[in-house]
């Protein structure tokens, strides 16, 4: 669902609150008709602590009324927070991953998943900073959060990437230390140098190094159902229609390889 | 309660500028109550963080790009220096409240509005940009407006060629006129003066 394509968000009481943008939702009607449509959000700030967007919900569970997805997902962080009056920082920011946010996290997603009857899944974040001292690395808060709310977990293979890039980690025992039995989704994307960092900018053809991590972690999810290039529209008349071809083939290529099992994430 | 407010305070090292250096000098004295020790101390360092800096950067240049691509003839006509500083201004007012370009340009515009006498013009393109802004954006029935029907002081001519092109116009010709401001299918912006006036 992404803000400025879909749909116009009026903010929380508005009557209607979401309006629908009518070419997004007719481009989604029609590929809906030919293959599975499968949202991924990032408006539901499902970590803020001043409140939880239940409107954004219930918008979720009316396009599961009409697309009926297979699955949905967002972020595991938070981009709403109250210093004074709502601000949306317009980002998604780290939670901090002690046992106060996991309990908060772990009755949201169960309340999702009673309402929306298909799996949902949490993106783990890309960070540039993390809170100091705290009380899970976020693999084992993952492991935690799928026992405790049967939270599914997209992996994005490339924020592992940017993470470890700049802290000086090693992805492969990150990525080993998520449930990978709980992946139903990974994403690859491309990033750039800025400041001192390299980003998640999701502005170019993904490094060689993600396409490895691909191959690497694609025989270790036995329930992954799907791959996801990320690619900002702003950036696809630099990378244009073949660089983006090659990078879908490298995803396939992969995909074949391995021969994950078929599309069925357990709900 | 504590979780609640080290999200307000990491919200503020991102987007509220001159925060971060205010906590760096001021120490726990520039935090609110509420917070637990470990969240205190978290904020204190964190304010320190390159990564902190650089996601403060991000929140700017997301805000910076929304307006740019709404508000593209409004940021020719004041100039980069002119709208480093109403920008800086702007920001200091208005946290971010949305993801939404529409919300962001119509705040941003609002504020640009009330100092418009100091830019010969400003007040016409305002005006006509947030006119653009209404039509794009979606009405309650899901499709946007078709046209408005605007009054400029300039001569829109003297306006917006040269505005369209990238540049600041040189001079300027004072003449009341209503514009009708139309989206073509392909979303492409068309004028018309109105009352038998010219097409711009």
């Amino acid at each position: 669902m992404v803000p400025d394509v879909v749909w116009l968000d009026q903010g929380p009481g508005e009557r209607p609150r979401y309006l629908p943008e009518p070419e997004g939702t007719a481009f989604l009607e029609q590929v809906a008709r030919e293959r599975p449509v499968v949202p991924h959000g990032i408006g539901l700030s499902i970590g803020s602590a001043h409140r939880f967007d239940r409107e954004h919900v219930e918008q979720m569970a009316r396009w599961h009324e009409w697309l009926r997805f297979p699955w949905h997902s967002d972020h595991l962080s938070f981009h709403l927070a109250e210093p004074a009056g709502e601000w949306n920082v317009n980002l998604t920011l780290p939670l901090p991953l002690d046992e106060e946010t996991l309990e908060l996290v772990s009755s949201r997603v169960a309340e999702v998943r009673r309402r929306i009857g298909v799996p949902f899944l949490l993106e783990n974040n890309v960070y540039y900073f993390a809170p100091p001292a705290q009380d899970y690395d976020e693999g084992a808060f993952f492991h935690e959060l799928a026992r405790r709310s049967g939270c599914g977990l997209l992996l994005d293979l490339h924020n592992v990437y940017v993470n470890c890039r700049n802290s000086g980690g090693d992805p492969r025992r990150e990525i080993d230390r998520y449930p990978l039995d709980s992946v139903v989704e990974l994403h690859v994307a491309g990033g750039m140098e800025f400041g001192g960092f390299y980003l998640d900018a999701h502005s170019g053809p993904s490094p060689r190094a993600v396409f490895d991590l691909l191959d690497w972690v694609l025989p270790r999810c036995p329930r992954v159902a799907a791959v996801t290039f990320e690619l900002f529209g702003t950036w696809y008349g630099v990378v244009g229609a073949e660089r983006l071809r090659r990078q879908l083939g490298r995803m396939k290529e992969a995909w074949a390889r391995h021969r994950p099992a078929p599309a069925r994430a357990a709900s | 309660m504590s979780l609640r407010a080290y999200q307000a305070g990491l919200a503020r090292l991102v987007a509220e500028p001159g925060f971060p250096s205010r906590l760096r000098d001021r120490g726990s004295a520039a935090l609110p109550r509420g917070l637990e020790p470990r969240e205190r101390e978290r904020l204190l360092r964190l304010a320190s963080e390159p990564g902190v800096a650089l996601t403060a950067t991000l929140v700017a240049s997301f805000r910076l790009g929304k307006v740019l691509k709404a508000l593209p003839l409004t940021c020719t006509l004041i100039g980069k220096d002119r709208l480093r500083l109403e920008l800086r201004a702007f920001w200091r007012r208005h946290p971010p409240t949305s993801f939404f370009t529409f919300d962001e340009a119509a705040d941003f515009a609002g504020h640009l509005a009330r100092r418009a006498r100091a830019v010969p013009g400003l007040l016409d393109v305002l005006t006509l940009e947030r006119a653009l802004l209404e039509l794009r954006r979606p009405g309650a029935g899901g499709r946007p407006a078709e046209a408005r029907s605007i009054r400029l002081r300039h001569d829109p001519r003297s306006l917006l060629p040269s505005l369209v092109a990238g540049r600041r116009p040189r001079r300027l010709r004072r003449r009341t006129c209503r514009v009708t401001v139309r989206l073509g299918a392909d979303g492409a912006p068309s004028f018309a003066a109105q009352a038998g006036g010219r097409g711009v």
